[in-house]
């Protein structure tokens, strides 16, 4: 379908197969033994075809359970799983619910991502009792949702990660917030900016434009008008781009510091922003960097390269769905008795304490009425070829999390 | 000026409302028992954009008027409906009909400017309003329960309004669309050889002579304009229904110029062109979806057909179809149904018994086989005509070339020779092909044991004309002579 | 004023490139009577096989005459093929008809190329006017304005000096009466497709640069310059390029006010919408539009 995507892929994997560490994949019980009982029906909504292609982490999920299903499945049944296209429009959204849901009678949901499928969905996993391990959340509606569970932070934490490390690490005493002004986004993104500088007394403004807005240049100016020492963009990474070109032609990079956060982190973004930006742009990163020489990340790698389609991007969203993936297959594995929706549903609800070393801190999917057990994540300076790693994990300080701190103080959570 | 201008469509309103009531009612009796969760989903949308396609045809085919707006309209009768739900807590219906009001007075307000306008300038001013609308629905976004006057939620989950406490279900929410489409769709037709579809079809011709006999312009047009927002406005309320909110990416302006040119694609001069616009909207992405295919394709296929139908002439389907309804005698509607009901209920109740698919998937199977052996032909004849009848002439040429020689092979061979052998073949192979495709992917159906419902009906079908003909004949021709062409005059 | 300045400039850059997209349409409306809803969709693919042909490693110039080479190719095809078989319809039929065109072309590309974060860039980016120690508007822009004043002044001259432009003139006020006196129309109808391909092509270019790479954003840009036409009464060159100047203008302007900053895109929307009414309340017809003749 894509001829770039593919080129990238298969370079990646060569550069996978030349590294040579390739450990033995292992997933699930690990056993060897092809599973052929009768299918446990999982499925995973994500948005594809539409302004950007989010199908990343359901295919890493995907390839995951292929593995899964090659090495005993979940003790012996296979896992049958069921990807749908929201098109991002939210009336396909909610079809794709009901035929998963309805129709196929899917146990859980795993490693969905979406723009539009929390708000339009919530209410009928709510009601149908389904849980969803999802991959990554990004609007506001995917973190205040009863029975959605993300692996990310969002873009409202991670961005407020981004502002955070340039204030500390570089004194800004000013910074802009530009979002694009998509309900229930801009405006929760740059308010998490906005609280961070009250609490800190770092001058905070907000450039919320239109996502019409046919000129990156009218932002550029905007955030030069507002003179700040650093700019934070929170927004998907393809809107990113006509900013930082207009930035570029006003020179606005060597004028303040800029910093993004998750979405800017991508292996094909160092060489779409060009070399003005590389050593100028600074990345907030949610989960652990794509080649770090650890167990889970290594193994994820092993999976894709063994499982996954050789067009399947390598990118934090892959990961995220790899993990989540993970933490369903084992959450799985450790139900006693019959797997149906409601054992499966309080086995997602009960994952507690998932160690990772792709994640800065063990995750969960947690009681309260909304999720969002990553809040760590460290920052990147985008480089010519990819991404330096700047800083150790550290907690986000986004004002949201307060509810979240004193769930995991209780403790049982993380530890 | 184009020829293909349909002057008032004959009939009595009663003559002209009774097949709709008859079609929607079984759709909503018969509907839910057929589909899947996800299809009577995608049904409901369907039920609401056929109301929102009615009133682009209604604009159109009536008065000649492009309006690229209505999608945008939706959006509005959407917002408002959520705004009444969230602020004062009324029931659905009130919602509904709020929303219905606002947008009838936005289409109003849109058409004004319009009663002096001549069609071009019309459309573009459509199109530049529904594009204002949709920065406009992008900065404040759709109601969800929160406080101020935009209704949205800063911090929380967002808020869903309830459905009526008597179509909560899907099931019945699915019969409560239908019936508000029903409705709709049956007052158009009603109005559209009334008083007001007199003065329409009048202005369209020429508004020197409407004024000339009395007939006032203006309020003929901005009634069509305030009917329409209206309608396209209810149309919002019950998407927002079925969701329980709406979100402002599905309100882009692709959508209403998507919109226009489906309607024009189904037919703009009847009502079935709406209910194929909706199809085609929603139906066939979700079909394609379903089996994975990239949805952007589905947009090269609107773009051909809306090229292939404006150079046919613009009754689009809808209105090919109707010209051959014109000729249908009555015998052959009470022997087709009659032999297709026993036919699909027959290889029903095999699949069934085989327990290859439920009894309602293979008797729908069955009757879509059927009715594309009648359709396929001039389906085919119709895209060929996009290509200049030169092209026809030698496809024609060509296939009766190729048939001449199959009856030849066949005579030498000793067979009684049939002329029709070779057209039949293909379209045989085509219609098995492809609805066993969309079988497989709509009812998750086994591919072979689709084709061999397909083929077994229309292989039971030739059976039956073979068999039955020379006992039916007289029967039939007993009915014509009481009962002629009932359709001649239904377009 | 010192901040104003910098927001006067390059709201002038984007006015010059949606006045040029309007000049291509206006020129197509005139000759044939087509309000090309494709024009977007063409620059789109323009701007797709130009990055496309950059990176398979051939040189920047080659993509961009392989980018405008394209546009031209299909908008003649179109106007060569397609167009005459509807030639007997009336003015809007004729517009949709090109709707069709742009949904085929934008599904084509957006299915083949996807949503990949891509960047077009033009060898003028980097280089720029200096204004009180800062880069005030970059070589690009400028030269999109240069361009956009230029085609406007050639097609001026075509139109009022040549005898191509007299027969285009003659199409525009009656095709049956043309015809009849000896005007080749469909040479002259094609010749019409081929410049705004040609123009669309460009257009498409400078969009990819400034706005974003991605054919369905780019396809719908069509809207603005539809604006900036109608601004123009879809005839009247001058007024067209005012129109896109205008509309850059105040959509960059208007971003300093605070509260309607967000509003800003609508911009060309509510002036065209202002100017369709304002031409109709002073009784001014918004163009010969002689369908009734035809």
């Amino acid at each position: 379908m894509n001829i770039n995507k593919r080129i990238a892929a298969t370079f990646i994997l060569a550069s996978t197969f030349s590294v040579g560490a390739m450990a033995q994949e292992e997933c699930g019980l690990s056993n060897g033994a092809q599973a052929t009982g009768e299918p446990i029906q999982i499925g995973s909504i994500v948005g594809k075809t539409g302004p950007e292609d989010f199908s990343s982490s359901a295919r890493a999920a995907d390839a995951y359970f292929d593995c899964v299903n090659a090495n005993g499945g979940i003790n012996g049944r296979p896992i049958a799983f069921t990807v749908q296209d929201d098109t991002w429009n939210p009336e396909v959204a909610s079809q794709a619910a009901s035929k998963l849901v309805k129709d196929v009678q899917v146990v859980g949901m795993v490693g969905s991502s979406s723009f539009v499928e929390c708000g339009a969905n919530g209410k009928l996993y709510e009601d149908e009792g389904v849980a969803v391990v999802a991959g990554t959340g990004v609007p506001r509606s995917c973190f205040y949702n009863k029975n959605y569970a993300p692996f990310n932070q969002g873009p409202r934490s991670s961005t407020v990660g981004a502002a955070q490390y340039l204030v500390n690490t570089f004194g800004a005493s000013s910074v802009t917030c530009v979002a694009p002004g998509i309900p229930g986004f801009g405006d929760w993104v740059c308010g998490g900016v906005q609280a961070y500088g009250d609490a800190n007394g770092v001058k905070v403004n907000q450039v919320i434009f239109d996502p019409g807005q046919l000129d990156g240049n009218a932002i550029a100016l905007q955030v030069m008008a507002s003179a700040p020492e650093a700019v934070v963009l929170g927004m998907p990474r393809g809107m990113m781009l006509p900013i930082l070109t207009a930035a570029e032609q006003l020179d606005l990079g060597n004028m303040m510091k800029w910093g993004a956060p998750t979405s800017a982190f991508h292996k094909d973004m160092p060489k779409a922003v060009g070399p003005y930006w590389q050593n100028n742009l600074y990345v907030h990163m949610e989960l652990e960097a794509l080649d770090k020489p650890a167990a889970d990340t290594q193994n994820w790698r092993a999976v894709m390269a063994k499982y996954g389609q050789a067009d399947d991007p390598i990118d934090s969203f892959s990961q995220a769905g790899y993990l989540a993936a993970k933490a369903a297959t084992n959450a799985m594995l450790a139900i006693d008795g019959d797997i149906n929706r409601e054992s499966v549903f309080a086995a997602f609800k009960g994952i507690t304490k998932m160690n990772t070393d792709m994640l800065c801190a063990p995750w969960y999917f947690g009681p309260g009425d909304r999720h969002q057990a990553n809040h760590m994540g460290r920052v990147t300076l985008l480089t010519d070829s990819g991404f330096d790693v700047k800083t150790e994990c550290f907690q986000t300080e986004d004002a949201d999390l307060a509810d979240i701190l004193a769930l995991e103080a209780a403790g049982g959570l993380v530890n | 000026m184009a020829k293909d201008r349909q002057d008032i469509p004959l009939g009595t309103p009663l003559q002209r409302v009774t097949p709709l009531i008859i079609t929607f009612c079984i759709i909503a009796i018969v509907g839910p028992w057929l589909l899947s969760a996800y299809w009577l989903n995608t049904f409901t949308t369907v039920a609401c954009l056929t109301l929102v396609s009615a009133t682009v045809a209604l604009l159109y085919g009536q008065l000649g008027m492009v309006s690229l707006t209505q999608f945008a309209l939706a959006g509005v009768g959407g917002w408002v409906c959520l705004r009444v739900i969230h602020g004062w807590g009324v029931p659905f219906e009130i919602g509904l009909i709020a929303g219905a009001c606002a947008a009838g007075l936005f289409g109003l307000l849109v058409g004004l400017p319009a009663l002096r306008m001549r069609g071009l300038y019309l459309a573009l001013l459509t199109l530049l309003v529904a594009a204002a609308f949709q920065v406009v629905v992008n900065v404040i976004g759709f109601p969800d329960g929160g406080e101020g006057w935009t209704g949205k939620v800063v911090n929380g989950q967002r808020a869903m309004i309830d459905r009526p406490l008597a179509a909560s279900s899907d099931v019945a929410y699915f019969r409560y669309a239908v019936i508000w489409m029903a409705a709709g769709l049956i007052w158009i037709e009603w109005q559209k050889v009334s008083r007001l579809g007199r003065a329409w079809a009048l202005i369209r011709k020429s508004e020197a002579a409407a004024i000339s006999v009395g007939v006032s312009v203006v309020k003929y047009k901005a009634t069509a304009f305030a009917v329409s927002g209206a309608l396209a406005g209810l149309a919002g309320g019950l998407i927002a229904g079925l969701n329980g909110q709406l979100d402002n990416t599905g309100f882009h302006t692709s959508q209403s110029i998507l919109l226009y040119a489906l309607v024009v694609v189904g037919g703009a001069y009847h009502w079935v062109g709406a209910v194929i616009a909706a199809l085609l909207i929603r139906a066939l992405p979700a079909l394609l979806n379903d089996h994975g295919v990239d949805g952007n394709l589905a947009n090269v296929f609107f773009g051909f057909a809306l090229l292939v139908s404006l150079i046919q002439g613009r009754t689009g389907i809808a209105g090919k179809l109707a010209d051959f309804y014109k000729f249908v005698r009555m015998s052959r509607i009470v022997e087709g149904s009659v032999s297709w009901g026993l036919i699909a209920i027959l290889l029903g109740v095999i699949a069934y018994a085989l327990s290859w698919t439920s009894f309602a998937g293979a008797f729908f199977i069955s009757l879509i086989a059927l009715l594309f052996r009648m359709a396929i032909p001039g389906v085919l004849w119709m895209l060929l005509g996009f290509f200049g009848k030169r092209t026809q002439d030698h496809a024609e040429a060509l296939e009766a070339k190729l048939s001449l020689r199959l009856v030849k092979i066949m005579k030498a061979m000793g067979l009684r020779p049939d002329h029709r052998l070779f057209k039949r073949t293909l379209n045989w192979l085509f219609i098995g092909i492809f609805v066993a495709w969309v079988a497989w992917g709509v009812f998750g159906l086994a591919y072979l044991s689709a084709l061999a419902i397909i083929w077994g009906a229309l292989g039971l079908k030739v059976l039956w004309e073979v068999s039955l003909y020379t006992y039916v004949l007289p029967w039939r021709s007993q009915i014509d002579a009481r009962y002629p062409k009932p359709f001649a005059n239904y377009r | 004023m010192q901040m104003l300045i910098p927001f006067l400039v390059i709201g002038i850059s984007v006015g010059a490139v949606y006045a040029l997209s309007g000049v291509g349409l206006v020129m197509l409306y005139r000759a044939s009577g087509v309000v090309n809803f494709a024009q977007g969709a063409l620059g789109g693919l323009a701007a797709m096989v130009c990055w496309q042909a950059i990176e398979l490693g051939y040189t920047d110039a080659i993509g961009w005459l392989l980018g405008i080479a394209c546009a031209t190719l299909l908008s003649w095809a179109y106007g060569r093929y397609i167009a005459p078989t509807l030639s007997q319809q009336d003015r809007i039929v004729r517009a949709m008809a090109t709707l069709g065109l742009a949904f085929m072309i934008m599904g084509m590309a957006q299915w083949f190329w996807g949503d990949d974060p891509r960047r077009l860039v033009l060898p003028t980016d980097r280089s720029g006017l200096e204004w009180n120690g800062r880069r005030l508007i970059s070589d690009t822009r400028l030269l999109a304005l240069g361009i956009a004043l230029a085609v406007t002044v050639l097609m001026a001259y075509i139109l009022a000096k040549t005898s191509f432009g007299l027969k285009m003139r003659a199409l525009q006020s009656n095709r049956m009466l043309s015809s009849l006196v000896g005007v080749r129309v469909k040479r002259i109808d094609t010749w019409a497709w081929v410049i705004a391909g040609v123009l669309a092509g460009i257009t498409g270019l400078f969009m990819g640069n400034m706005v974003r790479l991605n054919p369905t954003v780019l396809t719908f840009l069509v809207i603005p310059a539809l604006a900036a036409a109608v601004v123009g009464r879809m005839t009247s060159l001058p007024l067209t390029v005012l129109g896109g100047l205008a509309i850059g203008v105040i959509e960059s302007m208007v971003i300093l006010v605070p509260g309607l900053s967000r509003y800003g895109s609508a911009t060309a929307f509510v002036v065209a919408i202002i100017a369709i009414l304002w031409y109709q309340r002073h009784g001014i017809t918004l163009s010969r539009d002689n369908s009734h003749l035809e």
